[in-house]
């Protein structure tokens, strides 16, 4: 009899066990092109398409947060003049990808629109809150214990229903379908077989024959800021070729570009790996900073690429897109080290976390390279065609220039980054700001304060806001 | 960026790799790499597509596609 009570507590461990398993993300029954959450299928109220904005958040703990907070307040209040009429800024984004940190304000604002700046909801559920020792507490709950125990229970799940119940209100990315508003909100991870960019939008989830409305956002979100070590890998389960999917045309081709277009190449590589779902059977997440800490690969890519379903390239080849502006939010820090103090090494721990975070900041700096020589490549090729075709009315005034000149939209590439603040004290103080999902109220005020501070002293933002003709509330 | 013009005796949407991405005569900004160029419905033109690889062009010196006529004759 005295062991009944053992017994039963016992048995309930051994079930809470047995039942502890990942939520599974469902089935596509039929693959759709038209269908899910798409750029195509978002309605734009009151935002154009020819003033095209991107954000993209970095990560970077409550860091990204708070930064990418404050210049979502900036362009909230700021007005512009666009065709005639008056809107804010903030409702002409029509993109925000993030990554990590910087994932959960894009999250929370894609889903709540306006409440992200009430003072009751996203700051006090997030911003100015402990989370991280609020998930320190629930892995030291003895029930999760017993539930970590399980095989397909890892420690992100933990994570992942903490930040459900108590930021993301169990919403999940139905939810935005149904919204179907701009801003596109794209949460990256990564793959961590591939170590490739795992955006959450159905046109990844369409290679794994699944429905990305039936997930959890606060999934993405738990995938997207998975730090490596910390936290286990966020599991999605594979389907593919179930669903009736047609490989794009663009996948076909770009087989034939390994010396052509090598990056293309291995874009099309990636895809297809999805695609053998006996070798995959499941899709193993982490932080998606290891792929591209600042969240702007894949605007690049749509910037440069025909291949993408919102592919910007077509969209200005289209005449859709005027202006394109990139607001770069990069809360990369440098902190101070003492490992080159002393002759021995640091341990495994400062090994990994070292590892896994400042060779992706190096990366970042490589990234944003590539978007400012883009958009340096396009006005070079237009004054190319502008100084040609001036040279041949000077020689051959009846002359016409053979083709028509390149269809361009004015780009604007603004960075937001510690780096730019001028006082060198100051700038300091940023770049040894910790990671962590914790951070003191002071400092979160400052984050909030500096982003609309580096935006106004950025001579690209400037120039953009006099062409838009802002006023700042 | 390279870019091509593909050339047709009306204004028509081009598709590359089977998406619309610009029109009939432009200068279009294109990947470098193969692709497979069309102009959609209505399929009054032939041939009905075509595959080129593009590459080392410039805003003064596109790489041209002439290849689409009207089918039935002239326009």
């Amino acid at each position: 009899m005295r062991n009944r009570p053992r017994c039963l507590a016992a048995v309930l461990a051994l079930a809470a066990t047995a039942c502890a398993t990942y939520p599974i993300n469902p089935r596509l029954s039929e693959y759709d092109p038209k269908a899910g959450y798409r750029y195509e299928n978002l309605k734009a109220p009151g935002n154009s398409e020819s003033l095209f904005v991107i954000l993209t958040f970095s990560g970077g703990g409550t860091r990204a947060a708070a930064l990418s907070y404050g210049v979502l307040e900036k362009l909230r209040n700021t007005k512009i003049q666009w065709e005639g009429q008056e809107r804010r800024l903030l409702d002409e984004v029509d993109v925000i990808s993030s990554v990590s940190g910087g994932s959960f304000t894009a999250a929370y604002y894609g889903l709540f629109r306006e409440e992200l700046f009430d003072p009751e909801k996203f700051e006090k559920v997030f911003l100015y809150r402990n989370i991280q020792g609020e998930l320190i507490a629930s892995l030291f709950n003895p029930f999760n214990w017993v539930r970590l125990a399980s095989p397909d229970f890892g420690r992100i799940e933990v994570a992942a229903e903490l930040y459900d119940r108590e930021i993301f209100r169990e919403k999940t990315f139905r939810d935005l379908i149904d919204q179907a508003r701009r801003p596109y909100i794209m949460l990256n991870a990564t793959d961590l077989t591939m170590g490739a960019r795992f955006t959450f939008v159905q046109d990844q989830f369409d290679l794994i024959c699944s429905d990305l409305g039936g997930v959890h956002v606060s999934r993405a979100v738990a995938a997207s800021s998975n730090f490596p070590i910390a936290f286990t890998p966020l599991i999605v389960n594979n389907y593919a070729g179930s669903c009736h999917y047609r490989v794009p045309v663009w996948m076909d081709e770009a087989e034939k570009d390994l010396l052509v277009n090598p990056p293309r190449f291995n874009r099309a590589r990636i895809a297809r790996s999805y695609l053998n779902s006996e070798q995959r059977k499941y899709v193993h997440l982490l932080d998606g900073g290891v792929a591209d800490n600042i969240g702007l690969r894949g605007q690049l890519l749509a910037i440069r690429s025909n291949d993408l379903s919102w592919s910007l390239a077509n969209k200005i080849n289209l005449k859709e897109i005027k202006k394109l502006v990139v607001i770069v939010v990069d809360a990369r820090t440098d902190p101070k080290t003492e490992i080159d103090q002393k002759p021995n090494g640091p341990g495994l721990t400062s090994i990994v976390e070292i590892i896994s975070t400042i060779p992706l900041g190096n990366y970042s700096f490589d990234t944003v390279q590539q978007l400012l020589d883009t958009f340096d490549s396009w006005q070079k090729d237009e004054a190319s065609y502008a100084a040609c075709k001036g040279i041949l009315q000077d020689q051959c005034p009846a002359g016409k220039m053979p083709t028509r000149p390149p269809n361009m939209a004015e780009a604007f590439a603004v960075y937001v980054g510690f780096d730019q603040i001028k006082d060198p004290k100051e700038r300091q103080e940023f770049l040894n700001l910790p990671t962590t999902f914790a951070l003191p109220k002071e400092e979160v005020d400052k984050l909030r304060k500096i982003g609309p501070k580096i935006l106004d002293e950025s001579e690209s933002y400037r120039n953009l806001c006099t062409e838009l003709k802002c006023q700042v509330k | 960026m390279e870019y091509v013009v593909v050339s047709f005796p009306t204004a028509r949407k081009v598709r590359i790799d089977g998406q619309d991405a610009g029109f009939t005569n432009d200068t279009l900004m294109v990947e470098k790499g193969h692709h497979i160029f069309d102009l959609g419905l209505p399929p009054d033109y032939q041939p009905a597509s075509v595959q080129r690889i593009v590459q080392s062009t410039t805003s003064i010196g596109p790489r041209i596609i002439n290849d689409f006529q009207p089918s039935g004759g002239d326009v």
